[in-house]
């Protein structure tokens, strides 16, 4: 691209995706955003760019010619944690969960817009870059929420609220992941044990529990966002 | 220690059973209760309506189905009050008969109906010949019945009664459903209150019964049924006791292993046996058997012989007996035999049965041979008394008139004879050798032509003989008495000829037949192998059993709603006939044969035999013999009964094999249908992915001024616009897999609120600023349903709500609780359904007539709501606001109890 204005120090953006007509936008508009990229059409071609360019996160289409996305994560994951956001369609939240559990960071279901994406890239990338900050700051904060994670206090404003210890792991657990998706299975076996896979109504109700104490306005959610199909995110930013 | 006896466990067993039978048929099927007595006017009908006046005021629903018009006035003033249902007229030779309405009675399905007089005929053209019938269905269709009946109408007692009045009555009521009546109430009077009854007119005489009824109503015949009626009631309330002290362990055992068979013959004495056999049967609780036992002797038989001999069998069907046929040279030899094989403890014979038939046997007879030959079996010896019968023409039975051609025949021979003897007269043979040519004859004639003519040939040769050969010629006279010898050695040597050729003959025919028959059978078997389609497989065996059987044969299939489909242009005229058509139907639902020459609907052309399976009746076949007023014998309906189970597993062998290449090519299309979509679905979404995408991205460039302020709205559209096509594929995509039924319900226990929520937050864009309004009553349960599938419901419906009413309203989202599940209602303030479209907005790609045709939208929405609370097993309805607008409401039904969850320890 010829009027491709970003510097040497913007990150580096993996796209791995087939479709001609994504690739060609999600590269025009990043770029416009600042960021600099690199394309690949095949699973194969993906692979080989990540390991040469070093990009600080991918992009990835699930539905790729020549292998599966799951398998690329898989890869991947086998020498790097660089973030990776997964794209795909409604209806295949199957392999989106499988996506996550082989480490994916997050996903996008099409059609997304310019801002979703964006908000998701940058809270990736923050959170890519925390991981040696993480055990200094036990503070958090979310719309009219804050608390304390080692002093396992919660309060919305000014007023503290009360939560069972299961609650409370629950939410440090998703405030540990602010803007990620935990699936079902994973918040099951951290919260509740290894035991728990065959009880996955427990997350459904402690979460209710948890919306009823936190949000204004428990049916229409605002943080405790549900990822219908999939799990939960604690969406730090609205 | 004097334990009292336990009953055995095979007592516990039976006596479990009957109770547990008894409670199926009450939950089931209706009852019957019975006002029995021994005449007309002892007051049944009275007692009934008495009866059914109390139960109304206990405030059950009675219902008057059939209660004699012409009633006394007190019996008439009873059916005040009581709902009668219309009788059903049928124009009968000029005048108009009035019957119970069985079918609107059914329709009507009241708790209690009252149907008088149970052994009444019904008219032709009802569905049933017997009222008894009637009511039997009603019990069947769980309707409790009240009706009464005389003891002269009863099927085992009818001869006794006859011999006692001397009335022969006609209208029967098979023994079986007084047995299954559960209470039987007696009504009495004493004969002579009775007769004082009869004088002052009390009593109803229908006018053409007069003179039968002045016979029947003197003292003597009133006090013998009386005591009739009175001992069968004792003999009911026994029965009662019996089973109840089997109940409580009292000391007799349960009567018996006894196993009774009765021989049945052609005469009409049979029928006396067979009823004295079944009053015996009853009294020992022992099974009975009726056998018939065809020897060469029914060679001779003449048609009216065979059809008695049907309807002696037939009667001992209808009271319960099971029927048996068997074949052999020695009756009473074959009977013993077969006696012994069924562990049979007792035989019932008649008296006159073979005797007189057999007079050249003399004490020879087969009750002499079975008395002498029965080792431990009781031989009980019944008196016949002939009764009347009516004749119609036999079919299918080989027919033992003889051809006049035979009688030619034999008279040539004998002719022949007769001028071979001249000639060799002539030439001088001695009388010796001109007896052996007349010999030859007879018994050439017996070969030929049967029993009759080599009899009468053997007579004529011997007349002949006499006549030309012996002095004095030309007259009958015999001087030599030697020639005496010559004469009755030729006539028994010609008769015994006769007899055995005749025999020989008869078992050849039978042999004939019973190969045609296994031909035939194997044949079928082996074309029903070869035939892979049904609609050849069901030619095929018509055009089979219309060649064995002369007969017209039809074979009804049902279809997925179990209906008999009419066959129209099939070469029997038959077929196409409505009437035919709901007889063939009847047989489908109730799996029993109906038809001509049976009690169910006979005035139909054909005979309905259900082709039935042990799980299934797989079709109806009709037969009609191609001669007219012919009738189907017993043992042509036992082999059509043989052919009827091939043929129905032979068309459910048909059916499975057609169902799985049907699944088969079903899936394969489906599997084409599937990938095809995910296909161009596939490709859809992805321009429209970029082009929302490539929108949203120039739009974002509007705060960096590189875009000018009028243009963001174009973006906009062009965003909305793609996000809805966008969604408009997946409601394909979706629709397509729902009602292919490939889409696997995942179903998970959740927390209403997350659904709702989550849909909400999908909203999110398209909702704007909208208001929407939550309200869950009370604690909800969880519901069990598929996450994604639920949230996709209620996008549709909050997105339908948005669509079509107006911004400034709100959107009302409530959920409450229903039954086990829950219900979600989704109620807007827009433009509302017009009245009658509350259903057919849920039909896919209707938008409702009464919304804006210029609003956007496929239809789809609320078809695919609709198959997936299908999937779930709920319901989903759509009605007009109180105030304007629409509520669409649906239910999720929890088929368990929502798993609980573990309350926490708080610290």
């Amino acid at each position: 691209m010829s009027n491709v204005m970003a510097d040497s120090s913007a990150p580096l953006i993996a796209i791995i995706e087939d479709e001609a007509p994504i690739q060609k936008f999600l590269q025009a508009s990043l770029q416009v955003e600042g960021f600099r990229v690199v394309p690949a059409t095949t699973a194969k071609d993906g692979v080989r760019l990540i390991t040469q360019e070093h990009p600080a996160i991918v992009l990835l289409d699930l539905g790729l010619p020549d292998a599966d996305g799951i398998s690329v994560i898989k890869s991947i994951r086998g020498w790097s944690s660089l973030p990776i956001i997964v794209l795909s369609a409604r209806g295949e939240e199957k392999s989106k969960i499988e996506a996550l559990d082989a480490g994916a960071d997050d996903y996008l279901t099409k059609p997304f817009g310019i801002g979703e994406l964006l908000a998701r890239i940058r809270s990736a990338l923050r959170r890519a870059a925390r991981p040696a900050a993480e055990g200094e700051d036990h503070t958090f904060r979310f719309g009219k929420v804050h608390g304390d994670l080692a002093a396992r206090r919660v309060f919305v404003e000014q007023e503290e609220v009360k939560l069972t210890k299961l609650e409370f792991d629950l939410l440090a657990l998703l405030v540990r992941n602010r803007d990620r998706v935990l699936t079902h299975q994973y918040l099951l076996k951290e919260v509740w044990g290894p035991g728990s896979a065959n009880e996955p109504h427990y997350v459904r109700v402690f979460m209710a529990n948890l919306r009823k104490k936190l949000e204004q306005d428990p049916s229409r959610p605002l943080f405790l966002i549900t990822e219908q199909g999939i799990g939960y995110r604690l969406q730090s930013q609205t | 220690m004097n334990e009292p006896e336990r009953p055995t466990p095979e007592q516990m067993l039976a006596r479990i059973r009957s109770e547990s039978t008894e409670v199926e048929s009450a939950s089931s099927e209706g009852k019957l209760r019975l006002f029995f007595g021994y005449a007309a006017g002892v007051g049944k009908t009275y007692a009934m309506l008495q009866a059914a006046q109390a139960m109304k005021r206990e405030g059950r629903e009675v219902v008057i189905g059939y209660v004699e018009p012409h009633a006394r006035p007190e019996t008439h003033a009873l059916t005040q009050g009581l709902e009668t249902i219309s009788r059903l007229e049928i124009p009968y030779r000029g005048s108009v008969l009035q019957e119970f309405d069985l079918d609107s009675t059914l329709a009507r399905k009241p708790e209690f109906v009252l149907v008088d007089e149970l052994a009444h005929t019904n008219a032709p053209g009802c569905r049933h010949a017997k009222r008894w019938q009637d009511v039997e269905e009603l019990l069947a269709a769980g309707i409790n019945v009240l009706s009464t009946l005389n003891v002269q109408h009863v099927e085992s007692l009818n001869d006794v009664v006859a011999e006692i009045s001397g009335v022969q009555v006609r209208e029967t009521v098979p023994d079986s459903i007084l047995q299954r009546a559960d209470e039987a109430t007696l009504i009495d009077v004493s004969p002579d209150d009775l007769l004082e009854r009869l004088r002052q007119g009390k009593i109803y005489v229908p006018t053409q019964a007069t003179f039968a009824l002045e016979k029947f109503f003197r003292k003597n015949n009133l006090v013998a049924l009386r005591e009739m009626a009175l001992r069968h009631a004792a003999d009911r309330v026994h029965d009662d006791v019996e089973v109840a002290r089997l109940g409580s362990a009292a000391s007799r055992p349960w009567p018996t292993n006894e196993r009774l068979l009765v021989c049945v013959g052609p005469s009409p004495t049979s029928a006396k046996v067979v009823r004295a056999a079944k009053r015996l049967a009853d009294r020992i609780h022992a099974p009975w058997i009726a056998l018939h036992i065809e020897s060469a002797s029914a060679a001779q038989w003449s048609d009216a012989d065979r059809q008695q001999l049907h309807r002696n069998l037939r009667l001992a069907e209808s009271l319960g007996g099971e029927i048996v046929q068997a074949s052999g040279d020695d009756v009473s030899q074959e009977l013993l035999a077969y006696a012994s094989s069924r562990n049979v403890t007792k035989i019932v014979v008649g008296k006159t049965d073979e005797t007189t038939r057999r007079w050249w046997r003399g004490s020879n007879s087969l009750v002499v041979r079975m008395l002498r030959n029965s080792g431990n079996m009781d031989v009980v010896v019944v008196r016949g008394v002939d009764e009347p019968h009516p004749t119609f023409t036999s079919w299918y039975s080989n027919s033992s008139k003889l051809h006049p051609l035979r009688w030619l025949e034999a008279i040539s021979y004998t002719i022949a004879a007769m001028l071979i003897t001249l000639l060799m007269n002539f030439a001088g043979f001695s009388e010796v050798n001109l007896v052996m040519v007349y010999l030859l004859a007879v018994v050439a004639i017996a070969a030929r032509c049967g029993s009759m003519p080599s009899m009468a040939a053997s007579l004529a040769s011997v007349l002949i003989f006499d006549v030309l050969y012996t002095q004095p010629y030309y007259r009958i006279t015999v001087y030599d008495s030697q020639y005496l010898v010559t004469f009755a050695v030729m006539l028994i040597v010609g008769l015994l000829a006769s007899t055995l050729t005749s025999r020989v003959r008869y078992q050849a025919d039978t042999a004939r037949k019973n190969e045609r028959r296994a031909e035939a059978l194997y044949r079928l078997s082996r074309r029903l192998a070869n035939t892979a389609k049904t609609a050849d497989l069901l030619q095929e065996t018509e055009q089979i059993i219309s060649e064995v059987f002369d007969a017209h044969a039809v074979i009804y299939l049902p279809n997925e709603e179990r209906k008999v489909r009419p066959i129209l242009g099939h070469v029997a005229s038959f077929a196409a006939s409505a009437k035919e058509f709901a007889t063939a139907q009847w047989v489908l639902d109730h799996n029993e044969p109906a038809g001509a020459g049976t009690n169910t609907l006979p005035s139909s052309e054909a005979l309905y035999i259900p082709l039935s399976t042990p799980d299934n009746v797989a079709g109806v076949m009709a037969i009609q013999p191609s001669k007219a007023n012919s009738q189907i014998s017993i043992d042509a309906r036992q082999l059509l009964e043989t052919y009827a189970t091939q043929i129905a597993f032979a068309i459910e062998r048909n059916n499975l094999s057609e169902r799985s290449q049907r699944a088969e090519l079903e899936s394969e299309a489906e599997k084409l249908r599937s990938s095809l979509l995910s296909a161009v679905s596939h490709d859809l979404r992805t321009p429209l992915a970029a082009i929302a995408g490539a929108a949203s991205s120039l739009d974002a460039n509007i705060n960096r001024g590189s875009i000018e302020e009028a243009n963001h709205k174009l973006l906009e559209t062009i965003v909305d616009e793609s996000k809805r096509l966008t969604r408009l594929v997946e409601n394909l995509l979706h629709m397509t897999r729902l009602s292919s039924g490939k889409v696997q319900i995942n179903r998970q226990w959740q927390p209403v609120e997350e659904v709702i929520g989550s849909a909400l937050h999908r909203l999110d864009h398209v909702l704007g600023g909208r208001e929407v309004k939550v309200q869950i009553e009370g604690e909800l349960p969880l519901v069990n349903g598929d996450d994604i599938l639920l949230e996709t419901v209620l996008v549709n419906l909050i997105d339908n709500a948005l669509k079509y009413s107006p911004s400034h309203t709100p959107i009302e989202i409530q959920s409450q609780l229903a039954g086990r599940g829950i219900a979600i209602q989704v109620a807007d303030r827009g433009c509302g359904i017009l009245p009658g479209d509350e259903e057919k907005i849920f039909e896919k790609f209707n938008r409702g007539s009464g919304r804006n045709t210029d609003r956007r939208g496929t239809g789809l929405g609320l078809a695919i709501c609709d198959a997936i609370i299908r999937a779930h097993k709920g319901t989903i309805t759509a009605k007009n606001r109180d105030g304007g607008g629409t509520i669409v409401r649906f239910t999720i039904p929890n088929e368990s109890a929502p798993p609980s969850i573990i309350p926490e320890i708080d610290e």
